[in-house]
């Protein structure tokens, strides 16, 4: 198996290349499944580094998510027995926070983060502060990133973080992210970093991480 | 001033300024206040959006309270009243948290494109209020149902009509947009209803020929009659604030190349229609459109009056110096900040912006929760553009 060609294929969004390849794997020896993920990983960098550049926009990286969804429900059994580094995941908590609907930017960020070694606990939507700090404190997580696009989302942003800190959690990095956040609101928020793009958002919590 | 008298001069200081011909005598400030006025008049959500005669008192609280020059929402943007006719679903309005929030409910599954394609309307009719509203899918839809609909949507009309009037007769109000017509991209109209954002992304690298033909058969249904009376016409109408308005959502997920093939064509037939016709736009395109700005530094002074979300009106101007700016206060500064800052970004602003004309005061966002704004950082702002500009 060509893995260079697989992980180019992700980046190009050629679905159909990147399925046939993904079969291919599992058809013929089910314990490249890891190799493979990691190719797709690789993928998902260079759609991240085209959004960058912008040559992607967001209804790229909508589909790339759908791409890595398709991905890992091929590749599962073998990523299951085989291993799939997933133990050396690092886990953090991610969510739209309380009064905002919105799932589509957290989606393309979860499945970024995803496919560069985060195991993210995703809350869902309309998340109250108090759900992120026992999700935050029952797995151990240094990371929290908030997503928002309402602009009431910064009160909400900055209540969670409020109770983190109430909690005691001081140590917890938090990132916020989506349309009404910038630099006034992250500092009115009182969140440590805050992003527009998606490859922002990794990269900080790769850098915060250590990974 | 009388208010007729004063309606014209606050429309001839949008006219002066849109179509850059002219230094207005100051600059107009416009209200892009949404359900902030219904919580800052007293009232709850649900009570105004569910009530007409208490709708008019906010807007008439709000235009008693903050001297505007225009209104551009007048309390019908959420018509909730129309779909819950049929058992509602669109809508969700929590009073205790005071937000209104809209389910984006696509209407075309995956599969489905090639019945659209087919017959748009047939297809809305047959499967799109199917997936909008249960009754219609379980067939326990009654035809009382559908007379209340239809009321709903004339006692609707008739609310919107009465406050058209009422805007520049008793409060000497600009009036906003000429009636013109409305020209609907079909890729916006994929974007909003019928695919949705998840449905759109996937069908535009999945299968582009199809999406080619979906803009196609929707542009027939709506684009294109819209266009042909835009070409109809006669020209600038300066009893009014703008000759047109357009404001664009589906940009927000194209890449360059997408945008060049399915919203650019229509968008531009319209702006060379506005442009040979020497008439006003004002257009407003959600979120970033800084990506896109290259577009539109061709057409003449006084076409295009840009209202941007989430860009820097100062980079704009430099940017396109040809199209007049409308926007520029921080709904964030107006909710977090001092009287004082406020103030002082509205003298930048209009300094700045204003020296030369070409440039409308309002807010960047629709303004629509609670602690979107302070209501003295408002009323400081409406009066430093009444005395200072």
């Amino acid at each position: 198996m060509d893995y260079e060609a697989l992980a180019e294929a992700m980046g190009d969004l050629d679905e159909d290349t990147m399925t046939d390849m993904l079969n291919e794997v599992m058809s013929e020896d089910k314990s490249h499944a890891p190799e493979a993920m990691e190719a797709c990983q690789k993928g998902m960098d260079i759609i991240g580094q085209r959004f960058e550049e912008g040559e992607y926009f967001v209804g790229d990286l909508i589909y790339a998510g759908e791409l890595m969804t398709k991905a890992v429900d091929i590749l599962k059994d073998g990523l299951v027995s085989g291993g799939s580094g997933e133990n050396a995941a690092v886990p953090m908590v991610l969510c739209t926070v309380k009064d905002d609907l919105h799932d589509i930017g957290k989606n393309i960020v979860r499945s970024m983060l995803e496919a560069n070694g985060f195991n993210v606990i995703d809350l869902g939507i309309d998340v109250a502060p108090e759900t992120v700090v026992e999700a935050v404190k029952k797995n151990n997580v240094k990371i929290v990133a908030l997503s928002g696009v309402l602009t009431l989302a910064i009160d909400s942003m900055k209540k969670t973080v409020e109770a983190l800190k109430a909690a005691g959690l001081d140590d917890v990095k938090v990132i916020i992210g989506g349309a009404p956040v910038s630099e006034e609101a992250c500092k009115e928020v009182g969140a440590d970093e805050w992003a527009h793009s998606p490859q922002k958002t990794v990269d900080v919590c790769k850098a915060w991480a250590g990974i | 001033m009388q208010t007729e008298e004063l309606r014209k001069y606050r429309t001839k200081l949008f006219r002066d300024a849109s179509m850059m011909k002219t230094k207005p005598d100051r600059v107009p400030h416009m209200s892009f206040f949404v359900t902030w006025k219904i919580l800052d008049a007293g009232y709850k959500l649900s009570e105004a959006m569910h009530d007409y005669d208490i709708m008019e008192k906010v807007v008439r609280y709000h235009l008693e309270h903050y001297d505007f020059d225009a209104l551009f929402e007048w309390g019908g943007r959420n018509a909730v009243r129309i779909p819950e006719a049929f058992g509602g679903g669109t809508y969700i309005i929590n009073d205790e948290n005071e937000v209104v929030s809209y389910l984006d409910k696509a209407i075309c599954d995956r599969g489905e494109e090639d019945e659209l394609i087919a017959n748009p309307m047939k297809f809305f009719y047959e499967k799109g209020m199917t997936k909008k509203y249960p009754c219609w899918a379980e067939g326990s839809v009654t035809p009382a149902m559908v007379q209340k609909a239809y009321d709903e949507n004339n006692a609707f009309i008739q609310f919107a009509m009465k406050m058209l009037r009422m805007l520049p007769e008793e409060y000497g109000m600009a009036k906003m947009t000429a009636p013109n017509g409305f020209c609907y991209c079909g890729i916006d109209f994929m974007f909003n209803t019928i695919l949705g954002i998840k449905g759109l992304s996937y069908l535009m690298r999945r299968d582009p020929g199809k999406v080619d033909a979906m803009v196609e058969a929707l542009d027939e249904l709506y684009f294109n009659p819209g266009l042909e009376a835009l070409k109809k016409a006669p020209g600038p109408n300066m009893d009014y604030a703008f000759d047109y308005d357009i404001t664009l959502l589906a940009h927000t997920i194209l890449n360059q190349k997408q945008f060049e093939r399915w919203l650019w064509p229509d968008l531009k037939k319209v702006l060379d229609v506005l442009a040979e016709k020497g008439m006003t736009v004002r257009l407003f395109m959600e979120g970033s459109s800084k990506r896109f700005w290259e577009y539109f530094k061709d057409y003449p002074a006084g076409v295009i009056t840009m209202h941007p979300e989430a860009d820097d009106v100062f980079e704009l101007r430099k940017a396109l110096p040809n199209c007049a700016i409308l926007g520029g206060m921080p709904v964030q500064l107006l909710g977090k900040g001092t009287r004082e800052q406020c103030v002082e970004r509205a003298r930048i602003l209009c300094n700045e912006l204003g020296k030369d004309g070409g440039f409308i005061l309002s807010q960047d966002k629709m303004v629509s929760f609670r602690n979107d704004a302070q209501p003295e950082n408002v009323k400081a702002v409406c009066d430093y553009v009444l005395e200072h500009t």
